[in-house]
């Protein structure tokens, strides 16, 4: 990377982190309390920017396992990863906020309901998927097999989605939501989206960096490398 | 519990999480460039009058 790449990187990050401070400072002082909730319903700018940026770190990942299986470039592979990594985080943070906001409002941590549980299902598919990447592989066959397993993981998604937008008594409810809700719920979602891309892209540069670091110290392609393809090449 | 506290908890698990693995990139992502990048020039090298 050069210096204007490294000069870009650094922009964005403190652009990713004056969003999420301003989002937090809305929640602390701009959101009025529900007059029906009281205070709990805060909860729901986490969670919901956290869900919805799950479902798009997934469109991302599935794309980039697509991409892998139609040009087999490596580039591909490694975007596949870094964006499973983030949907396992983000989703994590959307099922531990929403047992929280459960907890209090329904008095219970978790209910066997059709949208938590495609979400759980969501989150063991993308773990599943990161650890397959770690058992031993045939050579060569590891990306392939992930970017399968990654398109299948992915039927989860519309699931997740239309069981939440379709059965809206089985999953929590805001209802009317004042002015300040809306508007604190819009720069939530956007700090959590640059906060997304960043990691998947700082994620994949640095799977590019010490991949080429490994190149250029192993000259001779180890058994299980993949030579390059000639669309990678050129 | 009460509430805020609740809210408190949630935003500072969330957080955590995102940012932690955020610094942890960044730290790894700055490590490999500084081993990618190539040394610097040694002054007075092979100068016989050093």
């Amino acid at each position: 990377m050069n210096r204007y790449g490294t000069t870009i990187l650094r922009a964005y990050w403190l652009l990713t982190l004056s969003l999420l401070a301003a989002a937090l400072a809305m929640v602390i002082w701009y959101v009025p309390d529900d007059p029906q909730s009281g205070p709990i319903l805060r909860i729901v700018h986490i969670h919901l920017a956290a869900a919805i940026n799950t479902l798009i770190a997934c469109t991302v990942v599935f794309a980039a396992n697509i991409a892998y299986l139609w040009q087999r470039d490596n580039r591909w592979d490694a975007l596949g990863d870094a964006g499973a990594r983030v949907v396992v985080l983000l989703c994590f943070v959307a099922l531990v906020t929403g047992m929280l906001w459960a907890k209090q409002t329904w008095g219970r941590w978790w209910e066997w309901n059709s949208p938590l549980t495609f979400s759980l299902i969501l989150w063991l598919l993308y773990a599943g998927y990161l650890l397959h990447r770690r058992l031993p592989h045939p050579p060569g066959r590891r990306a392939m097999r992930s970017a399968a397993f990654g398109i299948v993981a992915f039927l989860d998604v519309p699931l997740v989605y239309l069981s939440v937008r379709m059965l809206p008594d089985s999953h929590l409810s805001v209802g009317e939501r004042a002015t300040e809700t809306v508007q604190t719920q819009i720069v939530w979602l956007l700090a959590v989206l640059f906060l997304s891309g960043g990691l998947i892209s700082t994620r994949y540069l640095l799977t590019r960096l010490t991949s080429a670091g490994d190149a250029s110290t192993h000259a001779q392609p180890g058994p299980t490398q993949r030579p390059a393809s000639p669309r990678m090449i050129a | 519990m009460n509430d805020t506290a609740v809210v408190i908890i949630a935003y500072t698990f969330g957080l955590t999480l995102l940012l932690g693995y955020a610094a942890s990139l960044l730290i790894r992502h700055a490590q490999a460039l500084r081993h990618q990048s190539p040394p610097p020039p040694i002054a007075h090298q092979n100068n016989p009058d050093s």
